[in-house]
């Protein structure tokens, strides 16, 4: 291995064809070191930190160990694709639902609740047909529809028997009909590179439920939609746009010097100094502040 | 990865599964025969087990 190579780590559970061909492209760019790397084989000292690598591509298909190993990585000054902060969004369907909201990503109406009664009352509200889905899932897993009170009642009630805490979360949308398809884009940076659109007979069209992919033009309306949510003016930490950051830091600039102006004003009105400036000034035939 | 095909033994059907040349280790395959799913944990020597089954938090 050269020493100047990029060491690329491939994070992995199980080598799909999708790590192969990720393996092989990332053989083909001159400089860049690919090594798999087996999640159930990862031992990682947090002191220490595990900087063996100069990036990961996290494709470990358990979520939980994803997200554990990028902030491990990145606690060691390893960049991560995506970032963890990135994939606790993605993981998370109430986060994910709060990113497109502040996005104003249209968003199918949302509701969350913590107990059976208060989940039913909020399916009662929204109408029927409602989804059930778990806050953390993937591939259609556990994804129900309530189509009227007592199916709403018998779904609630599995769920409070399920043995994780987790599905004690009831995460409920208004069923939104879309005939028997669904559209899922890819953005990169800030460019909506490719689309696909997923049909199906079941009402839940994720590939692992036997939707069938194909891909989608990406169109003018689908890339703005896209990239509303990654893509927004650039934020500075506490929220505001830099823009705005650099206004008001002027403002308050402007502000300060204006209260200083009238600390400045009362000093030499009210303070023993000021009375003697303004004496001295008077015998001079100076004019003084006026405020 | 391995010079030449090879065949290995399906751990559940001891059926024949073909190895292509660029097969790697923790690579899932399909049993042609009993269309289990296996994984790859040995090229040398050659060695397959049923692939992990999937847990709650698999997802992509």
């Amino acid at each position: 291995m050269s020493k100047t190579s990029f060491r690329v780590a491939l994070l992995h559970s199980v080598v799909r064809r999708e790590e192969k061909l990720l393996t092989s492209a990332l053989d083909d760019i001159p400089g860049v070191d690919c090594v798999l790397v087996d999640d159930r084989k990862l031992v990682v000292d947090p002191a220490r930190g595990h900087a063996d690598f100069d990036a990961v591509l996290a494709r470990s298909v358990s979520s939980s160990r994803n997200v554990s190993a990028r902030h491990l990585f990145e606690a060691a000054g390893v960049r991560c694709f995506n970032p963890a902060s990135v994939a606790e969004i993605c993981n998370d369907k109430i986060r994910t639902s709060l990113a497109l909201i502040r996005a104003r990503v249209r968003h199918p109406e949302l509701r969350v609740a913590f107990t059976e009664d208060s989940a039913l009352e909020a399916m009662e509200e929204m109408s029927y047909p409602v989804v059930l889905k778990p806050v953390v899932g993937s591939w259609g897993r556990l994804i129900a529809r309530a189509t009227d009170t007592d199916s709403a009642r018998s779904l609630l009630e599995h769920k409070a028997a399920l043995p994780s805490f987790q599905h004690h979360i009831y995460y409920l949308q208004r069923y939104v009909e879309k005939n028997g398809r669904d559209i899922r884009s890819f953005v990169v940076g800030e460019q909506c590179i490719a689309a696909i659109v997923r049909v199906g007979s079941d009402w839940r069209t994720n590939t692992a439920r036997g939707a069938v992919a194909a891909s989608c033009p990406v169109t003018p309306e689908l890339a703005a939609i896209s990239l509303r949510g990654p893509c927004r003016r650039r934020r500075h930490p506490r929220g505001r746009s830099v823009r705005d950051r650099r206004r008001l830091s002027r403002e308050r600039s402007q502000r300060h010097d204006g209260v200083q102006e009238q600390h400045r004003a009362h000093r030499y009105r009210y303070s023993r100094s000021g009375r003697a400036l303004r004496r001295r000034r008077a015998a001079s035939g100076q004019s003084g502040l006026t405020t | 990865m391995m010079a030449t095909t090879t065949m290995m033994e399906c751990p559940v059907c001891a059926g024949d599964v073909d190895i292509s040349p660029d097969t790697v280790v923790n690579e899932l395959l399909d049993c042609g025969e009993c269309s289990s799913e296996l994984e790859v944990v040995s090229l040398d020597p050659p060695r397959l087990e049923e692939a992990p089954e999937v847990a709650e938090d698999w997802g992509e």
